[in-house]
């Protein structure tokens, strides 16, 4: 459960460095950059909200969620311009038909470990059978 | 008469409506008046007249046929169809306008007006006339593909005949008012692109923002407190009690607001102080103008964001690791090869120098960064739990995402 918050909160800390940096640049002015804001402040949101619920020690969850506040003021710190547009139909941005904010988020992909779903009870189903028959192999996944 | 194939995917998304002649000019959109809500499960039962209507244009040689419904997914789901086939000139709009969604004037007003900034349809008359899950590059195809032959609540199949026949026709043909002929294909290849999300309302609220305690409570019927039924004075008190705390809640906002205008001054100071505060304002950068000199910029542009994100990897577990040092030393052979690009480059000088000493801080700033393969790998280690994916491979990648122009054949 702690390695979930702890990826997460990495994932976060590389995004928001790279968006931090295109918006210095003409992203400042870009729908793209807006978004990707506001899906990573929706995203740490979403991460708080889990920690409070879950049962990890009091210490580490307060010290976890600090790290999930200053990520938030990070986030909400973006610098973005007062009226943004998409920078290509605005002609500013020439770089292809890719997207560096939207690139940045897409770091967050690269976290596949632990989910935070409850097992399911076939799962839990699946180990009780190997332990009762010793087996060795690993428990199948279950999609 | 250049005729060219559509994209491979073509037609890249489903929906109600038949496939005809990929090389005929013309796509038929019957607009169809169904109650709000009720397709696309009773998609099976469309008036007949309705589908007599999509299949006349069939048969008479349109390219594609259908219905249209909504004035979001459905007229993007249109244009996905039309950008991937070339060949599709015109856009004969018919049947009854659909009550409350009044896609007929949506797709008019999108063809003649074009989307706004926040991706609506400008001058419809539409509820939620939003095209959030398509490029805009396909928007600006469409409009610049297809010439609307507008027929909004002609109901005849002979009149929709004689109209796709004119579409193809090679000689200048009046019909209605408009002059119709083939005039071929578009002169850019077909566009592929499908439907990302199913997105209608971007600022939604998703269902784990909402406070499921708080929605209970909600739902909770007057009449029952922690699920048995309340009697007699017990109802009373519950209803009154509540109504106690709403009152609360009323008058402390209306404390707040008696505050703010009792002390007009000290609002208006903090006013005044929060528009003092320095705006972000955006470097000013002088615009490239050669395609060589826009390389050099994008190429600049990528690994500001790659340093960024190798400096927090750095100040994580990676700095141990192996992966984040590969990819730095990839970075700078990359790096390497711009810098030399530029030295063979024909910028004149003082450009070249300026971007030379981007160049060179980026490296600078990257030799500071970790350069040590033999770490071991920190997945290896059991550090980083994060599943295959790598974050130093990934951000490296981000220079992939800079593919114009390409490198100038002169260099």
């Amino acid at each position: 459960m702690d390695t979930y918050f702890k990826n997460q909160l990495r994932g976060y800390d590389v995004v928001l460095a790279t968006l931090g940096a295109f918006s210095e640049d003409i992203c400042r002015n870009c729908i793209g950059l807006s978004g990707a804001q506001t899906k990573v402040i929706k995203g740490l949101k979403k991460v708080r909200m889990d920690l409070e619920k879950s049962s990890i020690p009091e210490m580490e969850k307060e010290k976890t969620l600090n790290h999930v506040e200053s990520s938030l003021k990070a986030a909400e710190g973006l610098k973005l311009a007062e009226e943004v547009s998409c920078q290509k139909t605005a002609a500013q941005c020439k770089i292809g038909p890719g997207c560096f904010p939207l690139g940045a988020l897409e770091l967050m992909k690269q976290i596949t470990e632990p989910t935070i779903l409850p097992e399911k009870e076939v799962t839990k189903m699946a180990k009780l059978i190997c332990e009762v028959c010793s087996a060795e192999e690993a428990v199948p996944v279950v999609h | 008469m250049l005729k060219v194939s559509p994209v491979p995917n073509y037609p890249a998304e489903t929906g109600c409506f038949l496939r005809g002649n990929d090389y005929s000019p013309v796509a038929v959109v019957v607009l169809l008046n169904a109650p709000y809500g009720t397709l696309p499960p009773e998609v099976q039962s469309i008036p007949p007249e309705i589908e007599k209507l999509v299949r006349v244009a069939i048969e008479t040689g349109a390219a594609l046929s259908g219905t249209l419904q909504t004035e979001n997914i459905g007229i993007e789901k249109i244009i996905c169809n039309v950008v991937g086939n070339p060949n599709i000139r015109y856009l004969v709009l018919c049947g009854e306008e659909v009550n409350g969604h009044n896609t007929g004037t949506a797709l008019k007003a999108l063809i003649k007006e074009g989307i706004n900034d926040k991706r609506t349809i400008v001058g419809s008359q539409a509820k939620t006339p939003y095209l959030f899950n398509i490029p805009l590059d396909a928007i600006k195809r469409f409009r610049e593909q297809t010439t609307l032959v507008d027929l909004t609540r002609e109901m005849n199949p002979e009149i929709i005949a004689k109209a796709v026949w004119s579409c193809y026709q090679e000689n200048p043909t009046p019909f209605q008012g408009f002059t119709l002929c083939d005039p071929g294909a578009f002169a850019e290849t077909g566009l592929s692109c499908c439907l990302t999300w199913r997105v209608k309302h971007p600022e939604e609220i998703e269902s784990w923002e909402i406070d499921k305690e708080f929605m209970m409570k909600i739902e909770e019927p007057l009449g029952k407190a922690g699920g048995e039924t309340m009697k007699g004075n017990e109802q009373i008190l519950s209803l009154t009690k509540r109504l106690l705390k709403v009152t609360e809640e009323l008058a402390a906002i209306a404390r707040l607001c008696i505050e703010g205008l009792e002390r007009p001054e000290e609002v208006l100071e903090e006013k005044r102080l929060e528009e003092e505060k320095p705006k972000p304002t955006l470097p000013v950068r002088e615009e490239p103008l050669t395609e060589e000199e826009l390389y050099f910029a994008n190429q600049l542009r990528g690994y500001r964001g790659v340093l960024a994100a190798f400096k927090a990897l750095d100040r994580d577990i990676c700095h141990d690791g192996c992966s984040l040092p590969a990819a730095v030393i990839s970075a700078s052979k990359r790096l390497k090869n711009v810098k030399a690009s530029l030295d063979k480059s024909s910028l004149p000088e003082k450009k070249k120098e300026k971007l030379r000493r981007e160049l060179d801080e980026f490296e600078g700033a990257l030799q500071g960064l970790p350069q040590d393969t033999s770490q071991p790998c920190q997945k290896s280690v059991g550090n980083c739990t994060i599943g295959s994916g790598c974050f130093a491979n990934a951000s490296l990648d981000l220079l992939k995402l800079v593919t114009e122009p390409a490198l100038p054949s002169i260099v």
